[in-house]
């Protein structure tokens, strides 16, 4: 490790509670105590950085640009404070579902992306999808008379049926089918 | 005196009250521990000054009570009790001092708001350095301490005052459980340090020492770090202990159902990401093994069985097998 002399036993960390064992014996402090005590104090500091910026994810926080490590979970076992909270009892009916399988429905949303639009449209509704086999919203349309003479003109040069032609067509295939009669 | 009684049940009547009552009943992650720091009808000024320092370190997960309370906690701990339910408060600093123990902080750790182990430190008169006799900048309030104790007698295997000195230590000092820790928060460390035993009658000394952080770049990718003391600078002899009970303890040591899934035996995932299981089948009998069946292979109809003719006779010996054996000589 960086600037930390070998010791005899390892240290062992708890890096989650920032804790650092050092097992081994405490040089004697007959002679200058604080400086040794110092020294024993700084090497587990030292130690205890390097295994943190080692061993932990360094990130930047979002809000102020400042660093962060990541801490695992506290591996030293310590009495709990309060005991453990018992479960809550299930309700009749979560006992009941349980048994039955019954899960509570998932609610979808009421838009749908259609592909043809590129865009969120209702399911259903106003403004929202026709069902299969409605009537389409142009099943009726007014015909301008001028204009459609005009493309008659145009059209039975070219042979090309418009829809006065069809109309046309039509009534006279009934009025033969009557003769017929 | 107060007596210690259980306090009587409230039913919250507003959000407010029901959020308080949530905050203080039992939850799988715990609230830090908060320390409640009180003392007997005579003190010293040595332990003024101890508890003061203490306090402040602990700032803001401490209480400080001015009074003077007539406890003895290793004879009757029912009031220490109330107060840890009435303040929400697990672990305690208790000062007293008498002239057969002197400047005696006694440790007490809770559990449940019941007494769960206690410990007695005697304070050194003559070394201890409190916090503002350093005259340097201190650590920022209510950061979290790097611990660390040095010495073998706090890694003992067996269970011994100084195990004990250290789990309440660290239960004390260790804060709040964060999962992110701030680069910049880490600005100091509590070391404790015990010498090594060197006779049966002297009990070796816990020193603790709190340090300021400097960190200086230096070649290669880690920074060296040096310290500076901040203070308290107090030594503490053990005095009196009290384990806590084995039912209690195992009570408190209990670990809440995690929601994550156990690891299955023998289900592994390689590098690849396949998921591979290791299946262990018995050993197969060879014995009752079918092999094909074939005509020549066959035993003849009026050669009986060897085996069946054996039991037969045995059970004529035996003279209990009648039914079988007139079966036989029909």
């Amino acid at each position: 490790m960086a600037h930390l002399e070998p010791k005899p036993q390892p240290f062992t960390f708890d890096l989650g509670s920032l804790l650092c064992n050092d097992p081994n014996p405490l040089p004697s402090l007959a002679e200058d105590k604080e400086a040794t005590l110092k020294a024993v104090a700084r090497d587990t500091a030292q130690g205890l950085i390097n295994q943190l910026l080692t061993t932990c994810a360094i990130t930047k926080s979002a809000d102020d640009q400042s660093l962060q490590l990541t801490l695992p979970e506290p591996s030293t076992h310590l009495p709990r404070e309060k005991p453990v909270p018992k479960e809550k009892e299930k309700t009749k009916w979560q006992k009941f579902a349980e048994k039955k399988g019954i899960k509570p429905k998932r609610r979808d949303g009421k838009l749908e992306f259609d592909d043809a639009a590129q865009d969120w449209k209702p399911k259903y509704g106003y403004k929202g999808k026709k069902a299969e086999g409605a009537v389409p919203d142009d099943w009726l349309t007014i015909v301008d008379d001028k204009e459609e003479r005009k493309a008659k003109q145009i059209g039975s040069r070219k042979n090309t049926g418009s829809d006065v032609d069809r109309r046309n067509k039509k009534i006279a295939q009934r009025k033969s089918m009557m003769g017929k009669r | 005196m107060l007596q210690s009684q259980p306090l009587r049940q409230i039913k919250p009547k507003n959000a407010r009250t029901k959020r308080f009552l949530e905050n203080k009943a039992p939850q799988v992650h715990e609230n830090p521990r908060t320390t409640l720091f009180l003392k007997y009808t005579s003190t010293s000024e040595v332990l003024n000054l101890v508890m003061t320092d203490l306090h402040a370190l602990k700032r803001p997960l401490a209480i400080k009570f001015n009074k003077k309370n007539d406890i003895h906690p290793f004879e009757d701990p029912s009031s220490l009790e109330f107060f840890s339910e009435k303040n929400d408060a697990s672990v305690m600093v208790f000062a007293s001092h008498s002239k057969k123990r002197p400047h005696c902080l006694t440790m007490v750790r809770m559990f449940d708001w019941k007494v769960l182990d206690m410990l007695e430190l005697l304070v050194d008169p003559e070394t201890l350095r409190t916090l503002s006799q350093f005259k340097n900048d201190k650590a920022r309030v209510g950061l979290k301490p790097l611990i660390s104790f040095s010495g073998s007698a706090f890694d003992s295997p067996t269970e011994n005052a100084y195990t004990l000195a250290k789990s309440m230590l660290l239960d004390m000092f260790k804060g709040p459980d964060v999962d992110k820790v701030d680069v910049e928060g880490l600005q100091y460390i509590i070391n404790f340090s015990v010498e090594e035993e060197e006779n049966e009658e002297v009990k070796p000394m816990i020193h603790m020492r709190c340090y300021l952080l400097r960190t200086k770049k230096a070649g290669g990718s880690l920074p060296k770090v040096e310290v500076e003391e901040m203070g308290p600078r107090i030594d503490f002899r053990v005095g009196r202990t009290k384990d806590a009970d084995v039912d209690m303890l195992k009570e408190a040591m209990r670990k809440p159902k995690t929601t994550e899934a156990k690891t299955k035996k023998n289900i592994e995932t390689d590098i690849i990401g396949d998921k591979i299981g290791r299946i262990h089948t018995g050993k197969q009998d060879l014995s009752q093994l079918q092999t094909r069946k074939m005509k020549g292979l066959k035993r003849s109809r009026d050669v009986p069985d060897d085996e069946d003719a054996f039991a037969g006779a045995d059970e004529l010996v035996n003279g209990s097998g009648d039914k079988k054996a007139r079966i036989d000589e029909a």
